[in-house]
């Protein structure tokens, strides 16, 4: 997951960034954020640590949640919090929620395709993980015949094969 | 405008002096002029720039106590608060002024009037125990304390530190006032803590006018720009949110209803959480799902909320802002 979001986090203007679970636990915090600094030049944000940012995050997605409830029964997919010091952009991902935040000068629309992009990822990834886990013991290789063919893509990284010693 | 057309020549040229008094005066002829606050509000903030600029020069060849507080109060006046606890820092680090200590405590002092938030809360207090400290015969820490402890609300606090004011500056009128005032309200008094927590929570400082105190401007201009707005195919609603009240234009009945409390819910939590993560005053919240776009414009006491098929368009959204904080009086009541 940290391969994922380090190239979030290095993207200029992006102070954190997080992926938390439902529950508000962080489950990857890549480079400078896992130590979120103290900082605060140039107005910036204020961190006390990640593990805060990511309760906080959740929190405030469940109330958001329960209030968008009333209008529509379906909860956000994407959320912007633009504030004095700072932005906070949030994306439900597979199971768990990418937690930005941004500089305050920054644009929260020029961390949309990327932001997009490691979600889908990440989704790839767990979908993955999920299928190897709940595949079923393949069949017998007695009979041949009954073996499905393997798909166009892997579902999961295969290791290389090894170089055969002549 | 002519008005603003002559500022902007006038900043143009760099006379800012001459530009903020344009910006004044037609000011003065139309109140409600928002492209006219808008040019005050640059043309000052280019005038405080280049006081910074001649500041900075100043600075570095001769430094002098002056020099230091005028530019962290420059910069606090432009709500660059960490810059000024910064140059407030290295004013101390360079003189070991006890002023620079009571310049940064008043920096947490902004801060947390800015914010609202219960960490910045006690960080003020702590430098202000801090400065107290140093300073044991000077009002002025006293005067920052009373001030902190009466806006939230912490009557005791508040009457501890008016009681040290009148020791202080015995006989003062205004104070003597006031420590009556706070001794009556000691008793039901909450603590330092339990106030911080309240501020947090409510966002709402002791001496914030509340909306129904608000006379405000008449509901009917909101009324037309919300009927505008809600006239555009991809716009489902337009509403403008004040206290417990809304005008909404674009749905009718238990959706109009549903819609408004929906948006003062989502504005309820995305203000608190800003302030409990530290990014200070909300300013935009945009929510996107299968229900669309909600977007909305917070002011101090109102929002201007769109309910859109998808994201805004940029004068849409302006459109809105320039809603919030007009503090309309919203004869509709819809929720």
């Amino acid at each position: 997951m940290i391969e994922i979001l380090e190239p979030l986090a290095q993207l200029a203007g992006v102070r954190v960034v997080a992926l938390v679970t439902h529950d508000g636990v962080p489950v990857a915090i890549p480079g400078k954020a896992a130590d979120v600094d103290n900082d605060t030049m140039d107005d910036e944000v204020p961190f006390t640590d990640g593990d805060a940012l990511s309760a906080l995050s959740i929190g405030l997605l469940d109330e958001l949640s329960r209030g968008m409830g009333l209008l529509s029964g379906g909860a956000p997919e994407r959320v912007i919090l633009k504030a004095a010091r700072g932005t906070l952009v949030m994306m439900p991902a597979a199971g768990a929620v990418l937690v930005a935040v941004l500089r305050g000068g920054m644009n929260p629309e020029e961390l949309r395709l990327p932001m997009d992009g490691a979600a889908a990822r990440i989704q790839r990834i767990l979908r993955g993980m999920g299928s190897s886990r709940s595949a079923p013991t393949p069949p017998s290789t007695d009979n041949p015949s009954v073996v499905d063919p393997p798909g166009l893509f892997p579902n999961s990284v295969q290791p290389m094969p090894e170089e055969q010693a002549n | 405008m002519n008005y603003s057309q002559l500022a902007y020549e006038y900043a143009c040229q760099g006379n800012t002096r001459e530009a903020l008094r344009v910006c004044e005066e037609g000011l003065n002829v139309f109140p409600g002029s928002s492209e006219l606050a808008r040019m005050k509000e640059r043309v000052r903030r280019l005038d405080r720039e280049s006081r910074l600029r001649e500041l900075k020069r100043e600075l570095q060849e001769a430094p002098r106590p002056a020099l230091w507080a005028e530019m962290c109060e420059i910069l606090i006046e432009g709500g660059q608060i960490s810059r000024a606890e910064d140059c407030a820092r290295e004013w101390h680090e360079k003189t070991q002024d006890p002023e620079a200590v009571l310049m940064r405590c008043r920096t947490r002092v902004e801060r947390f009037l800015a914010d609202r938030g219960r960490e910045a809360g006690k960080s003020a207090f702590a430098a202000l125990d801090e400065i107290q400290s140093l300073m044991a015969r000077d009002p002025r820490p006293w005067h920052l304390r009373l001030q902190l402890a009466w806006r939230i609300g912490a009557w005791k606090e508040a009457r501890r530190a008016a009681a040290k004011l009148l020791e202080l500056q015995p006989g003062d009128p205004v104070l003597e006032a006031r420590f009556r005032t706070l001794d009556a309200f000691s008793d039901s008094s909450p603590s330092i803590e339990q106030a911080l927590i309240n501020v947090e929570k409510t966002g709402r400082l002791v001496d914030d006018k509340s909306p129904r105190e608000t006379g405000g401007v008449g509901g009917t201009n909101v009324r037309n720009v919300l009927r505008d707005l809600a006239a555009q195919s991809d716009i489902h609603a337009a509403m403008y949110v004040r206290g417990g009240t809304a005008l909404v234009q674009g749905v009718k009945g238990a959706t109009a209803e549903r819609a408004a409390r929906s948006v003062r819910k989502v504005l309820q939590s995305g203000r608190g959480a800003a302030r409990r993560l530290g990014l200070g005053q909300l300013s935009e919240f945009i929510l996107e799902g299968d229900f669309g776009a909600l977007t909305i414009a917070p002011g101090e006491l109102d929002a201007g909320a769109l309910w859109s098929s998808g994201p805004i368009s940029r004068a849409n959204l302006e459109t809105i802002m320039n809603l919030a904080g007009v503090d309309a009086a919203t004869g509709e009541v819809v929720a």
